[in-house]
C-alpha cells in the first residue's frame, strides 16, 4: 500500500470515525434523494422559500409589517402594496413574511422539541421492554394521547398565558407521544437485530448501544413524521392565535391576521385570502416534501 | 443419443436482463437436450444463470428479462411462441410445473390447504369435462395428491392451515400439486435448501420416486453438488451464464473436464481430510454486465493460456456424451485435473 | 486443559406469559430449547455442534455469551461461572469470548463503516485513550488478516458480497485477539468457493492465534472436515459426543446414523444406503416422553418410552444416549 493512498484512507476513516451518529450526513443524503422524487423537489423548494423569508425578513419586506398608515387602508393590491393594506393600513406582504418566521419557528421549534423528547423516551422504554420503566412510559403516553390535542393545547396556554415560548412547549407536549410510540416500536425490533446482540456479546455499554445502534436505525419513520408534522403544528399556531392564545398582537402571524381579517370580509377579502393562501401553501410544502421523504427513506420505492 | 425426439431441447438460448443502461447476459447460447424420465442436474454459484434457466422454460421472467435468440422445444412445441394464454391452460402446472425454495411463500395462509389445491385443480383445462367438476371430485383428486406425497391422513390434513404444516410438509404439498400423472417436466430450484439435511433427504426420495413413476423429467437446479451427485442422472455446471460442462453423473463428478468443475470439487470440505487445506479459487465471478473477453473464467484459472483471453471455447463432446467447453481439453486428453 | 465446561445446562422461553393469556387459561407454555446440556471445551480446538433446525444448539452457543437467559446451570469459562459473573468480569470475559453470526449483513450496523465497525471493539478495550493512527493501523492489519483491501475500512457493509462481508464479520470477532470464537453457522448462504475461503481463513487463524472454536453447524461434512470433538443435539438434548473421528468412525446413535447417511456425498464411492427417518422433528414444547428421539427412532423398543436414556461412556470419552447401550453394558456387566 502506497503512502499516499493510505493517508487519504486514513483522513477519510479519522473523519468516519467520529462515532457519533452521523446525524448531518444523514440529513443531506435525505435531502439529495428527495430532491428526486417529482413531488418532494417542489416540497423542498417551497420550504426554502420560507426558510429565507423567515431568516430574512427584515431585509426582504418591503415595510415595517407593524408601521400603520390610516389613510391607505383597505387597499387592493397593487404597486405600492403588493398584496394590500389591513384594516390600519399595515403592508400584508410585509406581515405574511414576518407571520412566516413565527410559522417556521413554532413549526420547528414544537418539532425538534417533542421529538426529541418523544424519541428519546421511546427509545428507552423500548430498550427496558417489559420492565417498570417501560410501563411507566408507555401509561404517560397513554394519559396525554387520551385528551385531544388541541384542547390540551388550548389548555396548557390557558394556564400558562399566552406567548410564543409557551406556544411551543404546548404544541411539543401534544405531540411527543407520538413521536415516543414510533420509536419505542421501531426499538423493539431493531435491539432484536444481530448487530445489536454483536455489540452486546463484545461487552459494549448499554447507553452506547442505544446511542450507536438502535437509534440511527429508528430514525427513518421518525424523520417522516417530523415532515408531516411540520404542517399540523402551522395550523394549529394560526388555530391558537386566531383563538388570541397565540403570540400576541400586533406582532404578525398568520393565525392572528385571520383573525383580524374575517371581520372586514365584506369590505376587504384580500386581508383573509392572503393569511389562508401561506397555510395552505406551506401545508402543501410539507406534505410533499415528508410523502417525498417517505418515498427517498424508503428502499423499496427507491428501487423503481 | 436417443433415436427418439427429446422431450425438451433448448438450443442457444441467450437471455440479457436490462437495469437502467446495464445490460446483464444472463444466458449465453445454452444448448441441452432433456430425454423422458431423466433427472438433469443444474450446478453452479449464484448468479451463473441456473434459476434463471428454469424460469426461462416455464417462462416465469421477470419483466426486465429479454430473450435475444434461441429455441426453447417442448414435446415439439416452441415454448417461446406459445401464447400466455396457451401457457396457463395447457402447460404451466399440468405439462410442466415448477417447485422453489420457499414453500411457505406459495401458500396463502389465509387458506385452508384444501382450498388452495382445489382452486389450483379447478383452472387446469384437463378436467374440463362437464361431469368431472363436481366438488367432491376435486377433493378426491386433492386427497389423492396429498397421499402420493406420503402426508399421513390426508382428508383430515385439507382443512389445516399452512401454518399448522411443517417446512417439509408445505414442500409435499407443492411436490403433491406439481407432480402427476401427465406431468411431463418438473423444474425444481433449490426445492430442498431451506430443509433439514433428515427432511431434504426425504423430500428428494419422494421427487425421484414420483419422476420414476409418472415418468417425468426433472429439470433439478441446486448449489448442493452432494444432491445433485445422489440424485441426478445427469450433470451441466454452469458458469456465468454458460454451459461450462455436461455428462453423466460419474463422468463429472469423479473425472472432470472442465477447471472449473474441478475447482468447485476440490473446495468441497467433505473431499478433504481434516486440516488440510479446501481449495479457494482466486478472484471474485465476474459482474454479468461487464465479463471478461474469450472465457469468462480465465482470470481465475490456472491453467488458462494465451488462447483463454482471446477466444470463447465452445462446447464440444469429449468423451461420448461428455461435453466440456474449455480449450484444455484438445491437447491435455483424459488427464485429471489438480488445482492443489 | 478445559476451556469452557457446561453443566447441566438449561434455557427455556416462555410462551403465553401475559395476563390476558392467564385469564383465559391457555396456560404457560415451556419450550426446552437447551434441556440439561453437559459438555466441555478443549482449549485450542475447534468443537463442532451438530442438529437439525430447533435443536437448541444456536441457543446453547448463545446462552453461553449470556444473550439469551439461562434457567440453571453452570458455565465455567477459564473455571469462573459465566451465569453469576456481575457486569464488570462479564464485560471482560465477552471481550475474550466473541461470535460470528449466521446472517453476515445483519449482524454489522448498515448505518457505520467497516472502519468503525472494526474499530468498535478496540476503542472501548482502549476507553478512547487510543489515537487516531494506532486505531487506523490496527484496522488496516486486521483487515488484511482476513485478506480484505484496506479501501474497505471507507465503505459501508451492503457495498460488500456475502463472503466479504463473512471475513469483515471474522475481522471484528479477532480484533481483541480473543481466546474463544463461537461461529454459528459461518458459511450459511455463501457459495461453495466463498465457503472453502472462509474455512481456510478460519483455520489459519486458529493456528496463528490459538483460538478455540465453537462450530455450530447444520452441515456435518463441514463440522467433519473442522472440528475435533463434536456433539450431535436432537430437541435440546446431546444424544451422542466425542471425538469427530471416533464418531464418524463409529456412530453409535440412530439418530447421528440417520444423520450422517443424510448428508448427501459428491464421490460415489462415499455414498452410503441413506437411513430415511419418517416424520418431522416433535414439538419442544411438549417432547415426547422417555427417549425424545423414539417417535423417529427405526430401533424403538418398549423401554425408550418409560426410560429417559443417560449419556453413558463407550469408552474413550466416545459418549452416547441411547437404551440401545444401556441394554449392552448391562448385559456386559
Amino acid at each position: 500500500m502506497n503512502t499516499t493512498s493510505s493517508k487519504r484512507i486514513s483522513d477519510q476513516m479519522n473523519r468516519q470515525m467520529s462515532l457519533t451518529p452521523r446525524w448531518t450526513e444523514t440529513l443531506i443524503m435525505a435531502f439529495q434523494s428527495v430532491a428526486k422524487v417529482k413531488g418532494g423537489l417542489i416540497g423542498a423548494i417551497f420550504i426554502s422559500v420560507m426558510l429565507l423569508s423567515a431568516i430574512c425578513a427584515q431585509w426582504i419586506s418591503p415595510y415595517d409589517p407593524n408601521a400603520q398608515n390610516i389613510i391607505q387602508r383597505f387597499t387592493g393590491p397593487g404597486t405600492a402594496h403588493l398584496l394590500g393594506t389591513d384594516y390600519l393600513g399595515r403592508d400584508i406582504l410585509s406581515r405574511i413574511i414576518y407571520g412566516c418566521r413565527i410559522a417556521v419557528l413554532v413549526a420547528f421549534g414544537a418539532v425538534s422539541l417533542s421529538s426529541i423528547i418523544g424519541v428519546f423516551l421511546g427509545v428507552m422504554a423500548g430498550y427496558n421492554e417489559g420492565k417498570k420503566f417501560d410501563y411507566f412510559i408507555i401509561w404517560l403516553f397513554d394519559i396525554v394521547r387520551s385528551f385531544p390535542q388541541i384542547i390540551l393545547a388550548l389548555a396548557i396556554v390557558a394556564v400558562m398565558g399566552p406567548s410564543l415560548v409557551n406556544v411551543v412547549v404546548a404544541l411539543a407536549f401534544t405531540a411527543f407521544p407520538f413521536y415516543g410510540r414510533i420509536a419505542r416500536a421501531q426499538t423493539l425490533s431493531v435491539k432484536e437485530a444481530d448487530y445489536v446482540k454483536a455489540a452486546e456479546a463484545m461487552g459494549q455499554k448499554p447507553l452506547t448501544i442505544i446511542l450507536r445502534h438502535i437509534t440511527p436505525n429508528i430514525m427513518a419513520p421518525v424523520i417522516v413524521c417530523l415532515g408531516m408534522d411540520m404542517a399540523t403544528m402551522i395550523i394549529w399556531e394560526s388555530g391558537l392565535s386566531f383563538l388570541g392564545l397565540g403570540v400576541r398582537p400586533p406582532t404578525a402571524s398568520w393565525g392572528i391576521m385571520l383573525r383580524n381579517g374575517y371581520k372586514y370580509i365584506q369590505v376587504s377579502p384580500w386581508m383573509i385570502l392572503w393569511p389562508a393562501v401561506a397555510i395552505a401553501l406551506s401545508m402543501i410544502a410539507f406534505s410533499l416534501f415528508s410523502e417525498g421523504l417517505r418515498v427517498a427513506l424508503d428502499p423499496k420505492e427507491r428501487e423503481r | 443419443m436417443n433415436k427418439e425426439n427429446p422431450l425438451l431441447e433448448v438450443s442457444n438460448l441467450t437471455l440479457d436482463y436490462r437495469l437502467g443502461k446495464k445490460r446483464m447476459r444472463a444466458l449465453d447460447r445454452v444448448s441441452f437436450q432433456l430425454e423422458k424420465g431423466e433427472i438433469l442436474g443444474v450446478a453452479g454459484e449464484s448468479g451463473c444463470g441456473k434459476s434463471t434457466l428454469g424460469l426461462s422454460i416455464i417462462k416465469l421472467l421477470p419483466k426486465i428479462a429479454e430473450i435475444k435468440r434461441g429455441e426453447i422445444l417442448f414435446e415439439g412445441r416452441d415454448l417461446l411462441n406459445t401464447s400466455e394464454n396457451d401457457m396457463n391452460r395447457k402447460i404451466r402446472g399440468q405439462k410442466i410445473s415448477m417447485i422453489f425454495q420457499n414453500p411457505q411463500n406459495a401458500l396463502n395462509p389465509v387458506f385452508t390447504i384444501g382450498k388452495q389445491m382445489t382452486d389450483i385443480l379447478r383452472a387446469q383445462s384437463k378436467y374440463k369435462n362437464k361431469k368431472m367438476r363436481s366438488s367432491r371430485f376435486f377433493r378426491d383428486q386433492a386427497i389423492g395428491r396429498l397421499k402420493s406425497t406420503g402426508i399421513a391422513d390426508p382428508s383430515a390434513r385439507l382443512s389445516n392451515y399452512p401454518y399448522e404444516f411443517s417446512g417439509g410438509m408445505k414442500q409435499r404439498v407443492m411436490i403433491g400439486m406439481a407432480l402427476s400423472s401427465g406431468t411431463s417436466l418438473l423444474l425444481a430450484d433449490e426445492a430442498t435448501t431451506a430443509l433439514d439435511v433428515t427432511i431434504e433427504a426425504q423430500i428428494n426420495r419422494l421427487i425421484s420416486d414420483l419422476a420414476a413413476q409418472y415418468g417425468t423429467s426433472v429439470l433439478y437446479v441446486s448449489h448442493n453438488l452432494g444432491v445433485l451427485a445422489e440424485l441426478a442422472d445427469r450433470i451441466m455446471i454452469m458458469y456465468a451464464g454458460r454451459i461450462f460442462e455436461m455428462g453423466t453423473t460419474t463422468d463429472v463428478f469423479d473425472s472432470p473436464s472442465h477447471p472449473y468443475s474441478a475447482a468447485l470439487l476440490e473446495s468441497l470440505p467433505s473431499r478433504q481430510a481434516r486440516g488440510k487445506r479446501l481449495l479457494s479459487i482466486p478472484g471474485i465471478v465476474p459482474p454479468l454486465d461487464n465479463l471478461p473477453q474469450g472465457c469468462s473464467f480465465h482470470p481465475r484459472c490456472k491453467f488458462a493460456e494465451d488462447i483463454c483471453k482471446r477466444e470463447v471455447p465452445p462446447l464440444e463432446q469429449v468423451t461420448d456424451g461428455h461435453f466440456s467447453a474449455c480449450f484444455l481439453d484438445n491437447k491435455r486428453g483424459r488427464k485429471r485435473l489438480k488445482w492443489i | 486443559m478445559d476451556l469452557i465446561e457446561i453443566n447441566h445446562l438449561k434455557t427455556y422461553f416462555y410462551q403465553n406469559k401475559g395476563f390476558l393469556s392467564k385469564l383465559f387459561g391457555e396456560g404457560l407454555k415451556t419450550i426446552h430449547a437447551v434441556d440439561d446440556v453437559s459438555l466441555t471445551i478443549k482449549k485450542g480446538r475447534t468443537f463442532g455442534l451438530v442438529g437439525e433446525s430447533g435443536c437448541g444448539k444456536s441457543t446453547l452457543g448463545q446462552s453461553i455469551f449470556r444473550l439469551v437467559k439461562a434457567q440453571s446451570g453452570e458455565i465455567l469459562f477459564q473455571g469462573q461461572d459465566v451465569l453469576q459473573m456481575d457486569p464488570k468480569t462479564l464485560m471482560a470475559f465477552r471481550q475474550q469470548a466473541q461470535l460470528i453470526f449466521q446472517d453476515q449483513y445483519g449482524c454489522m450496523n448498515p448505518r457505520m463503516t467497516v472502519g468503525q465497525i472494526i474499530a468498535e471493539p478496540l476503542m472501548m478495550r482502549e476507553k478512547g485513550k487510543i489515537d487516531n493512527q494506532s486505531l487506523f493501523d490496527e484496522v488496516i492489519r486486521l483487515l488484511q488478516a482476513v485478506n480484505l483491501d484496506p479501501e474497505s475500512a471507507t465503505k459501508f457493509p451492503n457495498e460488500f458480497s456475502g463472503g466479504q462481508a463473512r471475513r469483515i464479520g471474522v475481522a471484528r470477532a479477532i480484533a481483541l485477539t480473543p481466546v474463544f470464537i463461537m461461529a454459528d453457522e459461518p458459511t450459511s448462504g455463501l457459495d461453495i468457493s466463498t465457503a472453502a475461503t472462509i474455512l481456510n481463513l478460519m483455520q489459519d487463524l486458529q493456528d496463528k492465534l490459538n483460538i478455540t472454536y465453537l462450530w455450530v453447524s447444520h452441515n456435518l461434512n463441514q463440522v467433519k472436515y473442522m472440528s475435533d470433538d463434536m456433539a450431535v443435539m436432537y430437541l435440546g438434548k446431546i444424544v451422542e459426543m466425542g471425538q469427530t473421528k471416533d464418531i464418524f468412525r463409529e456412530m453409535a446413535h440412530p439418530y447421528t446414523k440417520a444423520l450422517i447417511s443424510a448428508v448427501p456425498q459428491v464421490s460415489i464411492n462415499q455414498q452410503k444406503e441413506t437411513i430415511f427417518l419418517e416424520g418431522e422433528i416433535p414439538s419442544p414444547i411438549h417432547p415426547p416422553s422417555g427417549c425424545r428421539f423414539r417417535t423417529r427412532c427405526p430401533q424403538v423398543m418398549k423401554r425408550c418410552k418409560t426410560h429417559e436414556p443417560a449419556l453413558i461412556d463407550l469408552g474413550s470419552g466416545h459418549l452416547c444416549a441411547c437404551h440401545l447401550h444401556t441394554v449392552n453394558q448391562e448385559t456386559n456387566n
